[in-house]
């Protein structure tokens, strides 16, 4: 059960690869603004651990498993996964 | 899972499925762990993957080689985990009625594949060590990190 109120909502975040090493954790939850946006998202996470910020730079969004722009529109009890530059295959 | 596989990828699998009577092509690449990275001697590889969203992506990159090539089998497998020096760690297999659409469609699959599906791996060296690449450099060299 989300932690919302009206002003803030709670997204699940997921990391990988590097950025997992950054931030400390596969998985967490977090309580952001209302009506934030990936961008917004990625400066809480650089602020949280600087030492990530090359890394989420060059990442790309996916929310609820699909890629999103930057820019998209954050919704309580997203699933928000940071993709940093993939090297499968 | 259906295109990811935390065990060995057995390619006489696919070989043993049988031919569709309208192909006269088969092609598959293998992609198989080299002993070096970036000149540096490992001895294994670690995938690490996105499951749902991996296997979501794999499966529409199928359907977008089926739309445009006249594909009658594919197969597309990635391992998950850890994956040995000499050992394979993606298999695509493609059948078609040519050799020019399933040599196509085969290297769009793996292309595709390698840019846009949330796959990573790590390579560790003989001691343990992670050998990482510098994420903002596409192909520079790797340096090395953390212990595995």
């Amino acid at each position: 059960m989300s932690i919302a109120t009206a002003r803030t909502i709670t997204v699940r975040v997921l990391c990988f690869a590097q950025l997992k090493n950054h931030l400390g954790e596969s998985e967490f939850s977090l309580v952001i603004p209302a009506a934030s946006t990936g961008r917004d998202l990625r400066r809480i996470l650089c602020e949280r651990s600087p030492k990530a910020g090359q890394v989420l730079e060059v990442s790309r969004l996916a929310i609820n498993g699909e890629y999103a722009p930057v820019d998209a529109a954050l919704r309580d009890g997203d699933e928000v996964a940071i993709i940093p530059p993939v090297s499968g295959g | 899972m259906e295109y990811l596989t935390r065990e060995k990828i057995d390619v006489g699998e696919w070989h043993r499925e049988a031919v569709d009577a309208r192909d006269g092509a088969s092609v598959e690449f293998l992609g198989i762990v080299r002993k070096e990275e970036a000149s540096k001697e490992i001895a294994y590889i670690e995938y690490e993957v996105y499951e749902p969203m991996a296997e979501r992506l794999i499966a529409d990159l199928i359907g977008q080689a089926k739309a445009r090539w006249p594909l009658h089998r594919v197969v597309v497998r990635h391992r998950v985990g850890k994956v040995s020096v000499g050992e394979t760690a993606v298999l695509i297999g493609v059948c078609a009625p040519h050799r020019e659409e399933a040599f196509e469609a085969c290297r769009f699959l793996i292309d595709e594949i390698k840019k846009d599906v949330p796959i990573w791996k790590a390579a560790v060296d003989p001691a343990g060590i992670v050998l990482t690449k510098c994420p903002t450099e596409v192909s520079g060299p790797f340096q090395s990190g953390k212990s595995a």
